[in-house]
């Protein structure tokens, strides 16, 4: 195989642009099939000599442009690659937010309808459904979105915003805490009082942190298995 | 105060002239990266020089959207991807085909309107 430090320039500019390792082995493994049926194709002489190199560079196209057409096209196939600023910025705080609140929201009705129909809010069977809502929406859903986030880092784009983004997520999402308040209605039926405040829960980042990890390192082992197209 | 319109580019016309290509060659029997920029070289005689690595992002792309399926077959002693063209590439390429006939005809005629005769492409 000649050449070698051509398809090293390609393979280590789209390892710098983070394009996953799979896609990466697909296209240097699909160019150096290229290079070598082009060789097969020439002339003896140039096979031999130290011209394959700047033949195969003509022929191939500068190293740092294919790069660059690699990179862009990989980009261009999604909306997070297209708008990188906007999906990994932009988007996840506001997005995680009302995806929690719905989640809450969309939990929480049950308990509500039935208190408004004369239950009592203290009986045991309710308040171990509300506690468990508040622990699933404290512990499970955070962690939840960040993997998803992760996950969306991992398969369209490879940037220094989907890092960012992961971080300002995990910091966002560890730091919401609900506050909860159960006063008594007037006329008797229980009445639901939510509010949330700002606290940093380092173990609740921890778990997210590890979360993702996990994620991460399950993700690169299957992707060893196939190739990305 | 005027409005500021928007620039834009046309990508079909910018940029489908590589998928026209590729989409058109490869419904003519499937093909491997090398054997399609060969195809390209021979059938347009040279007048459309690229890098030759530029072809596989262009294959990937398409891969991506659907128009392409890839599949290893052994060539020549050794396994390549080779690339055909789907059903729903082929409605892309009738599609695209269809447009590049239009904007090419607009383009004719302009250059006609110029040069005072029909351009003979």
């Amino acid at each position: 195989m000649a050449n070698l430090l051509w398809f090293d320039i390609v393979d280590r500019r789209l390892r710098a642009r983070w394009l996953p390792p799979a896609y990466r082995r697909r296209v240097v493994q699909e160019l150096k099939d290229h290079a070598d049926e082009i060789l097969e194709a020439c002339s003896e002489s140039v096979r031999s000599t130290s011209q394959s190199e700047s033949f195969l560079t003509r022929r191939l196209g500068d190293a740092e442009h294919v790069a660059d057409c690699i990179e862009q096209s990989f980009r261009q196939r999604h909306f997070a690659g297209r708008h990188p600023v906007f999906t990994f910025l932009l988007c996840p705080i506001p997005l995680s937010l009302i995806i929690w609140l719905t989640v809450l929201a969309g939990a929480l009705l049950p308990a509500i309808v039935v208190t408004t129909l004369g239950v009592d809010f203290y009986s045991p069977l309710l308040m171990t459904y509300v506690n468990l809502i508040f622990w699933l929406m404290l512990n499970v859903v955070p962690v939840i979105i960040v993997v998803f986030n992760t996950w969306l880092v991992l398969r369209r784009v490879g940037c220094w915003y989907a890092l960012l983004s992961n971080g300002l997520l995990i910091l966002f999402l560890g730091s919401l805490c609900i506050v909860s308040r159960f006063p008594i209605h007037e006329q008797g039926g229980g009445l639901i009082a939510l509010g949330m405040s700002p606290r940093l829960d380092l173990i609740r980042m921890i778990s997210m942190v590890l979360a993702a990890g996990v994620f991460t390192t399950v993700m690169r082992l299957a992707e060893s298995r196939k190739v990305t197209a | 105060m005027g409005i500021v319109a928007r620039k834009r580019t046309n990508p079909e016309f910018l940029n489908g002239i590589p998928e026209l290509l590729v989409l058109t060659l490869l419904s003519r029997r499937p093909m491997h990266g090398y054997d399609l920029v060969q195809a390209i070289r021979a059938e347009t005689a040279g007048t459309l020089t690229f890098g030759e690595g530029c072809i596989y992002p262009i294959l990937h792309q398409l891969e991506a959207k659907g128009y392409l399926e890839s599949k290893k077959h052994q060539v020549r002693a050794r396994a390549r991807l080779v690339y055909s063209v789907t059903t729903r590439g082929m409605g892309r390429l009738q599609e695209s085909a269809t447009r590049w006939c239009q904007v090419a005809q607009a383009v004719r005629s302009i250059l006609g309107a110029d040069h005072g005769k029909p351009v003979v492409v």
